[in-house]
Order: structure tokens, then C-alpha cells, then sequence
């Protein structure tokens, strides 16, 4: 079950199935709780970008400004991809996380495009950028600039470790913000090395940009007054690990590695399965996983007892050795292999309704399609098709958030590079079509 | 063109800020236990909202997690507990009295926000279903964030943080950085999967909010902890689902073509070097080897180069220190980070210099550093946040000041412990 919105290539744009077309929102009507508000959007690679697509998500128009002489790279290659090997506006990594999203092509060393920013900030109530601390002051459209024509923008400036301090001017991508805050060593199986995290890092990062940002206009609502808020994207992980600072300044050590384990709860783990699920569920479709992965927590005498009576595993249940919660705790390596062995012949998304029915915890470990074929997923409305100008159709997961009165919604795939310069220029500055020629011949649209 | 002011150097000092803090005078109640919903709660409560945590007799399951600050387990002292119930009053109700249902939903009536992370079932039965709680309370934002949503066909599922990180895809996430070499689905440390349930709780929240201020509507905001997560790895699942999966990862070799984990050393580092200028940069700062360069003295493409290009680059990188190689690497453009543990984070001279910790004083456990918000507002001035309230310590003053008068006979049947 998908909504469908979907993006034409004729002159009108955007043509969305179900919520029709408005006259000067390409995109269609925003609803979410954003909408009405305007944000200029200077971000590139992923954890601005996010960032940044999350209040569009939530309503906000947001216009994204990019240009062919400085592209945004995650048009052309990523970390975990390498080279992309297709155009631009095919790289499915910038269509992710540029949704909802209009494109203005400036080239922002010209004084062209810098008007036309400073035009456009009169309009916003918000920026955000990613880039190197004091990058746009440096081109005249930093903060300082940009209140000169609106005292009231919210500008959100997320850097790799902030925007003062001795390593301000020091540059990340997700693996470095994930070293510096302290999650790196702390991922990972117990003897083994810290893992290199990758682009989930990117969109915690964004996440707290965006909710800096949420909380600028909520300010500002209230107050009138805009302001400058410096982000700083390791910061932003190490926010989500609060208990492991007060790990060390209350019991004098760092944290361990724990991989898929527990301080105190055995089982606790994930075990290897003879398939993602019995062979009669693959229809001809299919494009999940055939390998599958089982996690089970066990946290108490009886979830342990209830895991034992409907595996097979009975044996285990009086056996001395397993028998309280720290002896399972104490043996649990040799526990594993014998979970294993029940596993290793079952499939793991029926396993792991069969041990939830009788309540323990208990779960598939699913990836990519398997997350979209899942029954809770699809129940929850499921994903959205869009189909991104150059490609094809894809089906992209919704918003994370469900609001009854505002729905954040996916109302447009993520913009051709400059695809919508004209529109901005004409249809939301006002600019005159001989303006727009001798702006596109002086290099500034580049 | 604009003059730059003078404060274009230095606009992000908080002292500078003197603005009311962001969420004063807003009210929340919350009902929450263990980490996403009080992590959601305690987002708000840092930002300035006055939030008032009704906890059962026992207390949040939170108070009885290990590590404990003392030897001995003890409620107030639970690090989890600690750690994410920071700037918030407590008040214990007992919720199967009547009484104590009657109060709740009183404090309720008097809040801008419900945090909760209750089930469905479980709302229902202490008389606040959403929906008929926001027929009622038509300007309250009710905040949920529960494991696979109030909607559904699995909100009543027993889960836990390791089935839920499964059930995302976030640990099959982490096992792909991992390279081919990893065999099984892997969580990330720390509770990181259960603050993304949190902060996207807390950001929809404050959304909802600038809806409220304008035309005075509530609304129900409804969080799946495991769709929240499920977000952080949307790109790679997108790719997984849509383009028949990504490429396999290039080996995770120091000296791969875009970056990967090198030992010094003393310890990890990570480089990153997608853009050309920063693999320009990683050999600079190696000092220039010959093998980077061809016979007219150009760089080679670094896809043509092979592993002993690798080896040479984890060579470097081995015989120095973390430090020694982050800055190497820094001062010519090229991105990379030391693996720290979390005491380094803490003593690292740039998150001194930015004030990411405050020290906040307990009346049980020691005084200790907490992490900030992860921005500075140039205007809104810093709350002043508190650390984690004993149990039930804010009972008595809430009531007074959320309630009407009320007697010591109506409390003690709504289990209220002073």
C-alpha cells in the first residue's frame, strides 16, 4: 500500500496524485506543522541535507541552493557507495535525503547570486548550512549579512565540531563525528576493534540541526526576535550518549564494548536462522533477504522458561547451568550454540512471531525490503513511491513521525540539480524574465 | 554589498545570549519509563520547559538499571536514570488508584505537552486514549513514543532495545561499515537506538508547538521508536529496497580509495577522503610518497592504486600517535577523527573550550559532567539545568502549584509521596 506522488517533467511541474495541484506551490500543499515557513538551504552531503529535509518534511518550503561549479558530491559518489557512476540527479543517496526539496543553481561568487540570496533571505525565516565555519561570511551571506536584510532569520550553522573552539575549523563526515563523540569505542563486539559508523551518524547529526532549527522559529514565534545557532555535528552523537559521560565521572572508567550483548540479561543475542522466512512466503517478487538473523532478549526466569517451552528447548530449562538469570548470564557462551542449533532450522520472521505470542522478546533482524514487507509497516501506511525526475519510481520510507492535525508528508521527490532556478526567481522573487537572461549570462545561475 | 558587523566573528558565545531559554514557561507532564520517551521529555526539560515525571511507587524502571553510581544498587543513583532525567520534578502517583488516575489527568489538563510511552492498552486503561484525550483536551500536544507506534499491528509486541535495533534495520546498518568480513546484524553502543525514538519524539513535538502558539491546536503526535530508527538508515535501506542493494563495501583498508579505520600507535583513528582535494590532502600530509604520483608528477587516480598503497598509508599511521596523525591529516583538509573514549570526549580541550559538559551536584550521587543540547543560541540563554529529582521529591510543591488546593486525605488516596 503506497501513496503516490509523483513528479512530471512537463512546464507545470509537480503534479502530485493525491494532494492535486496549487498554483504556485509546485510541490503541492504543504500541511505539516511548518508549513507557511520558508528556509534557504545551503547544505550538502547528507547530515545537513537531512537536516534540512526534515523541516521540509514537517511543511517548511525549502529551497536548496547548489551550484555546477561546487556540486554536492553526494550527487556523485558516497562513502559507503564509492563512485556513483550515473548522472546527478540519479545518485539514489541525494534523492534520499532531499526530498520535498525545490533547486536554485547559483554560483555564489557572483554578485548576481548574492543579491538573489539576499533577496531571498528578506523572504525566509530560516537558513541552515554545513559548511566549514565562516565559509558563507566569507562569500557575504553569513549570518551577519543576512540579518542585515532580515533581523529576524533563524540561521542554523552545523559544522563537523562547531563553530568556536581550537578544532572549529576542523572538517567530518559521519565516521569522524562518531570517533570524536565517543560512540565509535564504544560499538562493536567486546574483543574486537571500535566500528567505523557511517551514514546513520549523518542523520542523528541532522536531526539535532533540524531540531535546533524547529526550536529557532518556535523562539522566534513566540518572541519575534531570530537568532544564530552554532551546531556541532560530533556534539550532536554525543548527546545521545549522555550515560556514558556520567559512566565515567560517577564509576571512574570509560564504558564497554557490549556488541549484541547485555550487562545482565541472557539469552541476549542475535542467532543465525535457516532463512528470513519459510520458503511458501517468497512469492515471485520477492526482493528480501534469504539468510536470516534472530534477535531474542530474555530479561526474566519466565520469558526464559516461555523461550524453552515453545523452541524445543525444554532440555534447557533445567538444566543447572541456566537456571537463574546470572548463571544464564555466566554461561552464556555455551548457551548460544545450543540456541543456534534450534535456529538454524527455523525461518526467522514466523520464529519470531511464535516467541512474541508467548511473550518474549523477540525479533527478525530485517534490512531493505524486508523492513517494507514487514505487516506492522505496511499497517502504518506503509512507504511512499515517488519517482525522482531521470529514474525510477522508488518507494521511500514516510516521515518518522505520525502528527493528527499537521501530517508530515512526503509531497515531492528530491530536485533535478537547478530544476527549479526559473520558478524561484520568477514565480517567488518576482524577478522579470530579462532580469532572469542577463543573471543566466553574467554566470550567476552556474 | 554589506559591511560585515564586528560580531560576525564571534556571534555564538552564549554569555552573549540573554533572551528568555527557549521553552520557558511552557508545561509538561510526562509518563515515560527507561530511555526514548524520558529522553524526549528531558530534551524539552534542558530547553527550559517545566516538566513535572509522574512515576509509579516503585519509580522508573530506569532507577533500577545497572551501573549504579555506588557500589550497591540504589534507586537514585541508576547511571540510565541519571542520565536522562535530567531538569525534571518528580511526582508518584499511584496510577491504579482512582484517586491517583483522577490527579494525573488533572496535571494533564494543566500542561502544554503529555509526554508518554504508554501503549495503546495501557493508555486506555488509565482513561487516556488519544483520541478521546484529545477530544477533551483539544489544545494539548500528546507526545507518544512507543515501540512500533499507537497505530498498528504490533503495538502491543514485547520488545526490548536489542530487538527493537533489529526489528529497524539499524543493526543490519552497522553490520554493513563493517565490510564483508562481518557475519552478524551488530547494535551500536552506547543506547543510541533508543534516543533516536527521542529525539524525533522531541523535534515533532516542537513542531507541534509552533502550531499551538499560533492558533491554540493540540494535536496527537504518534513516534514508532523502531520507525524512528529506521530513519537513520534510510538511505541504505532505500538503496537496498529500490536499486536491488548498493554495491558491496569497498574494503574498510586505511589506505582505501575513500577512508576507512587505521591503528596507531595508540589506539584508532578514522580518515575520510571522498573528495580528490582530501586524498590530496592524506598524502601531503604523509610527506608526499613517491607511489601517490605518476612519471609527470600528477597524482595517480586512487581507484588504480592497489593494497600496497594501503599498506603504506597504515604504515604511516602506525608509527604515530592519534593525535599526531588527526592533526597531520586536519591541516591539509583531510577529514578525520581519533576513535576517544568517552573520557577523552570529556577532556578534549575543544569540548572544554565549548562548555558540551556541565557539571550538575546531586544529593546522593557525586557531582558530574552532562552533556548539553548540541547548539549554541546566540540569544536564548542557557536553563538552568538541574540533575535528576529524587523520587517523588516534587509531590507536594506540584500539587500546590498545579492544582487546586487540595487535602493530605485526597493525596494519600492518590498515592502521592511527599
Amino acid at each position: 500500500m503506497t501513496a503516490t506522488t509523483e513528479r512530471t517533467n512537463g512546464s507545470d511541474g509537480y503534479l502530485p496524485h493525491h494532494v492535486g495541484h496549487h498554483s504556485l506551490l509546485r510541490a503541492g500543499p504543504r500541511r505539516g506543522p511548518l508549513a507557511g515557513t520558508r528556509i534557504i538551504d545551503f547544505t550538502w552531503a547528507w547530515a545537513g541535507p537531512y537536516g534540512a529535509m526534515q523541516v521540509a518534511l514537517l511543511g517548511a518550503e525549502t529551497i536548496k541552493v547548489e551550484s555546477a561549479t561546487r556540486i554536492d558530491h553526494s550527487r556523485q559518489r558516497s562513502l559507503a557507495m564509492g563512485s556513483f557512476k550515473g548522472g546527478v540527479n540519479q545518485a539514489p543517496m541525494f534523492n534520499e535525503v532531499n526530498l520535498n526539496k525545490y533547486s536554485i543553481q547559483l554560483n555564489l561568487k557572483t554578485e548576481g547570486a548574492k543579491q538573489i540570496i539576499r533577496d531571498l533571505a528578506r523572504t525566509a525565516d530560516g537558513a541552515i548550512d554545513n559548511f566549514r565555519p565562516g565559509t558563507l561570511d566569507k562569500l557575504g551571506l553569513g549570518y551577519d549579512d543576512l540579518r542585515q536584510v532580515n533581523p529576524e532569520i533563524v540561521m542554523v550553522s552545523a559544522s563537523a565540531l562547531g563553530a568556536t573552539g581550537p578544532e572549529r575549523n576542523y572538517t567530518g563526515y559521519a565516521p569522524t563525528f562518531a570517533a570524536l563523540s565517543g560512540l565509535s569505542y564504544l560499538s562493536g563486539e567486546p574483543d574486537e576493534p571500535p566500528v567505523m559508523m557511517g551514514g546513520s551518524i549523518d542523520l542523528r547529526a541532522g536531526t539535532a540541526a533540524a531540531m535546533a532549527m524547529v526550536a529557532g522559529l518556535h523562539y522566534r514565534e513566540r518572541t519575534g526576535r531570530g537568532q544564530f545557532i552554532d551546531a556541532s555535528s560530533s556534539e550532536a552523537i554525543g548527546m545521545h550518549i549522555p550515560e556514558e559521560f556520567l559512566h565515567v565521572d560517577l564509576l571512574g572508567r570509560d564504558g564497554d564494548r557490549l556488541g549484541n550483548g547485555h550487562r545482565a540479561y541472557a539469552p541476549h543475542d542475535v542467532f543465525r536462522c535457516a532463512s528470513m522466512r519459510s520458503p511458501e512466503a517468497y512469492g515471485e517478487d520477492h526482493k528480501g533477504a534469504k539468510s536470516g538473523w534472530l534477535a531474542i532478549a530474555c530479561r526474566s526466569d519466565a520469558e526464559w522458561q516461555a523461550l524453552c517451552e515453545c523452541s524445543g528447548l525444554d532440555h534447557l530449562r533445567d538444566d543447572p547451568r541456566f537456571r537463574t538469570g546470572l548463571k544464564r548470564w555466566k554461561h552464556r557462551e555455551e548457551l548460544k550454540p545450543m540456541i543456534e542449533a534450534w535456529t538454524s532450522e527455523q525461518a526467522a520472521v514466523e520464529t519470531a512471531e511464535t516467541l512474541r505470542a508467548a511473550s518474549v522478546p523477540a525479533a527478525a533482524s530485517v534490512w531493505g525490503s524486508d523492513i517494507h514487507h514487514s505487516e506492522n509497516f505496511q499497517a502504518r501506511g506503509g512507504a511512499v513511491a515517488v519517482r525522482p525526475p531521470e529514474t525510477h519510481l522508488r518507494e521511500v520510507l514516510p516521515p518518522p513521525w505520525k502528527l493528527s492535525e499537521t501530517p508530515a508528508e512526503v509531497v515531492s521527490p528530491a530536485p533535478r540539480l537547478g530544476e527549479d532556478t526559473e520558478f524561484v526567481l520568477s514565480r517567488m522573487l518576482g524577478y522579470e524574465q530579462e532580469r532572469i537572461d542577463q543573471l543566466a549570462q553574467d554566470g550567476a545561475l552556474e | 554589498m554589506t559591511t560585515p558587523s564586528p560580531q560576525a566573528t564571534q556571534p555564538s558565545r552564549t554569555e552573549q545570549a540573554s533572551g528568555p531559554p527557549l521553552l520557558d514557561g511552557v508545561r509538561v507532564i510526562e509518563l515515560a519509563e527507561d530511555i526514548a520517551g524520558p529522553f524526549a521529555a528531558k530534551l524539552l526539560a534542558d530547553a527550559g520547559a517545566e516538566t513535572i515525571k509522574i512515576e509509579p511507587t516503585g519509580g522508573d524502571r530506569a532507577r533500577r538499571t545497572a551501573p549504579f553510581a555506588e557500589p550497591a544498587p540504589h534507586r537514585e543513583t541508576s547511571i540510565t536514570w541519571l542520565a536522562y532525567n535530567t531538569s525534571k520534578r518528580s511526582v508518584v502517583l499511584d496510577l491504579e488508584s482512582a484517586a491517583g488516575r483522577r490527579l494525573l489527568l488533572e496535571l494533564i489538563s494543566n500542561a502544554d505537552v503529555f509526554v508518554t510511552d504508554r501503549t495503546p492498552e495501557q493508555l486506555g486503561e488509565l482513561g487516556l486514549s488519544p483520541h478521546e484525550l484529545h477530544d477533551r483536551l483539544p489544545q494539548l500536544i500528546i507526545a507518544a513514543v512507543t515501540p512500533f507506534g499507537l497505530v498498528g499491528s504490533a503495538s502491543e509486541w514485547p520488545s526490548t532495545p536489542l530487538t527493537r535495533a533489529h526489528a529497524s534495520g539499524s543493526a543490519a546498518g552497522v553490520r554493513r561499515n563493517l565490510g564483508a568480513s562481518a557475519a552478524a546484524p551488530l547494535m551500536a553502543g552506547a543506547n543510541v537506538h533508543e534516543a533516536d525514538g527521542g529525539t524525533a519524539l522531541a523535534l515533532a513535538t516542537w513542531a507541534a508547538l509552533i502550531v499551538r502558539d499560533r492558533d491554540g491546536h493540540g494535536q496527537i503526535v504518534d513516534v514508532s521508536s523502531v520507525e524512528a530508527m529506521m530513519n537513520m538508515d534510510r538511505v541504505d535501506i532505500s538503496i537496498a529496497h529500490n536499486d536491488g542493494g548498493p554495491p558491496p563495501m569497498p574494503p574498510r583498508k586505511g589506505g582505501s580509495a575513500f577512508g576507512g579505520r587505521l591503528e596507531c600507535a595508540d589506539g584508532h583513528l578514522i580518515a575520510v577522503t571522498p573528495q580528490n582535494h582530501q586524498w590530496a590532502g592524506l598524502i601531503k600530509a604523509m610527506g608526499d610518497p613517491e607511489w601517490a604520483y605518476d612519471a609527470d608528477g600528477r597524482l595517480i587516480d586512487r581507484l588504480q592504486l592497489g593494497d600496497e598503497a594501503a599498506e603504506a598509508i597504515e604504515q604511516w599511521a602506525g608509527a604515530r600517535t592519534r593525535d599526531e596523525v588527526f592533526r597531520a591529516l586536519q591541516v591539509n583538509s583531510a577529514p578525520a577523527g581519533p576513535v576517544l573514549r568517552p573520557s577523552e570526549v570529556m577532556n578534549s580541550e575543544q569540548m572544554q573550550v565549548r562548555e558540551f559538559f556541565d557539571v550538575l551536584e546531586h544529593p546522593i550521587a557525586d557531582p558530574a559532567r552532562y552533556p548539553q543540547f548540541a547548539a549554541r543560541w546566540n540569544r536564548a540563554r542557557r536553563s538552568n539545568r538541574k540533575a535528576a529529582p529524587l523520587l517523588g521529591s516534587a509531590s507536594t510543591d506540584a500539587m500546590r502549584d498545579h492544582l487546586h488546593p487540595w487535602t493530605p486525605v485526597q493525596a494519600r488516596r492518590a498515592g502521592v509521596i511527599g
